[in-house]
C-alpha cells in the first residue's frame, strides 16, 4: 500500500531557521553564512575582515568545524563574539545547531554575524541557517571547474569570492573560463576577487558594510 | 557523509508519517540534480540511519530528476541530462532552474502476510 505525501526533507530545518532568522530580524543583526571549500580561506577572510572594519562595526562570528577550535582560536584574536559549534560528523551545520550559537552571543550588541560553515560546497548549500545571504568562497588554488562542478552554491550565493588571487601567475586557472561557467550558472550573482592574506577584500567590505547601512534606514 | 545527513533528516519525517502499526517496505524520494545525491550512497545512509528504528530494513527509491534550464534568449525551459546544454534556438546562455528539488513524496508499506489455515 502506498501512502502519498508530498513534504520537502529538510522541513524541519527549515522550520528552525525561520525561527532563527526573525531572531536575527528583531536584533537588527545581518547575517551572511560562508559557503567554501576546506582551505579556500574562510578563516583567513575573516580575519582580514576584523583588520579591515573591525573598528568601525560590530562582527560576531560563528565557526563550525568538525572537530578542533583552532579556527575559534584564530578569530578569538581579533573579537570577543565568537562562538565555536563542533559538528562533529556532520559535514555541514544545521539551523539547531546555529540556534545553540545564538544563546551564546549578545545579539543585541552586534550588526554583523558572520557563520564561517563547515568546510564543503555541497551539504551546506541545502540548509537554510536562517541568514540573510549566503557568501561562495572559491579559490585560485582549487582549479577553474569548481563552478561548474558545484553549481548549488553557485546558484544560491548572493555573493561569490575568488579568493587566493595572489597566487594566480603561479597556478594554471582559466579566469575567463570560470567568470564564464559562473555567469551561466547565475547571471545574478556579483563575483569578486579578493586575496584574504594579502588584506585586498575592498570588494567584499564594501558589500558587507552597504547591507548595514541599508538596515541602518528602516 | 552528505546522503547521510539527509537519510537522518528522512527518517525523522518518514517516522512522523508511517502508521505504527504496519511494516514499512520503502519510501520514495525526489531529488534535482543540483542535490548531487548518489543512490548507492543514499541506500547505504538509509540503512545507517534507520537501524534500530521502527523502520529498519526498508529501502529508499530515488527519482532523479534531469536538469530544468531556462533560455534567456526565447524564455523556454527544458529539460536535459547536462547543466551546460544549449538552447534549440541556439543560445549557449541557458541556465538552471528549480533544480534542486529534495522532497519525500511517498511511503510503501508491506502488504500483510494473509494466514492460510
Ligand atoms: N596565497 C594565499 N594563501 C591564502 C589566502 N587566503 C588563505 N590562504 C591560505 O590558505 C590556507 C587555508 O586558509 P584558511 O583560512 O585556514 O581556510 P579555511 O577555508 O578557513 O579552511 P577550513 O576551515 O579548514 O575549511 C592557509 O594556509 C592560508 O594562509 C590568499 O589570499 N592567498
Ligand atoms: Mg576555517
Ligand atoms: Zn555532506
Ligand atoms: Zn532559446
Amino acid at each position: 500500500m502506498d501512502i502519498p505525501i508530498i513534504e520537502n526533507v529538510l522541513k524541519l530545518n527549515d522550520e528552525v531557521a525561520s525561527i532563527n532568522r526573525k531572531t536575527l530580524k528583531d536584533a537588527g543583526v545581518y547575517t551572511v553564512d560562508l559557503i567554501g571549500s576546506p582551505g579556500s580561506g574562510k578563516t583567513s577572510l575573516l580575519e582580514a575582515t576584523f583588520k579591515a572594519i573591525g573598528d568601525k562595526v560590530r562582527i560576531g562570528v560563528l565557526v563550525g568545524d568538525l572537530t578542533t577550535a583552532r579556527d575559534a582560536t584564530r578569530i578569538a584574536k581579533w573579537c570577543p563574539d565568537v562562538v565555536q559549534i563542533n559538528t562533529g560528523k556532520g559535514c555541514h551545520l544545521d539551523a539547531n545547531q546555529v540556534r545553540q550559537g545564538l544563546d551564546r552571543l549578545k545579539l543585541d550588541e552586534l550588526d554583523i554575524l558572520i557563520i564561517e560553515n563547515v568546510g564543503n560546497l555541497i551539504c551546506p548549500v541545502g540548509f537554510d541557517l536562517g541568514q540573510d545571504a549566503k557568501v561562495g568562497l572559491f579559490s585560485i588554488a582549487e582549479g577553474d571547474d569548481k563552478a561548474a562542478k558545484h553549481p548549488y552554491i553557485v546558484q544560491e550565493a548572493q555573493i561569490l569570492l575568488l579568493n587566493k588571487m595572489d597566487l594566480l601567475p603561479h597556478v594554471t586557472f582559466d579566469l575567463e573560463l570560470f567568470k564564464e561557467d559562473v555567469a551561466r550558472i547565475n547571471p545574478k550573482v556579483s563575483l569578486q576577487q579578493v586575496s584574504a592574506t594579502q588584506g585586498l577584500i575592498a570588494p567584499w567590505c564594501d558589500w558587507l558594510l552597504s547591507h548595514i547601512a541599508q538596515d541602518c534606514t528602516v | 557523509m552528505h546522503e547521510f545527513s539527509l537519510a537522518t533528516s528522512l527518517v525523522d519525517l518518514v517516522l512522523k508519517h508511517c502508521p505504527q502499526d504496519e511494516e514499512l517496505e520503502s519510501i520514495t524520494v525526489e531529488a534535482g540534480p543540483m542535490r548531487g545525491i548518489d543512490p548507492q550512497a543514499m541506500q547505504w545512509a538509509w540503512q545507517a540511519a534507520t537501524d534500530n528504528t521502527a523502520i529498519t530494513g526498508s529501502k529508499v527509491e530515488l527519482i532523479q530528476q534531469p536538469w530544468k534550464l531556462h533560455c534567456p534568449d526565447c524564455h523556454t525551459d527544458f529539460v536535459a541530462n547536462d547543466m551546460f546544454t544549449n538552447c534549440s534556438c541556439g543560445c549557449q546562455k541557458t541556465n538552471p532552474i528549480d533544480s534542486d528539488t529534495l522532497r519525500l513524496v511517498r511511503l510503501t508499506l508491506k502488504e500483510p502476510a494473509t494466514l492460510c489455515t
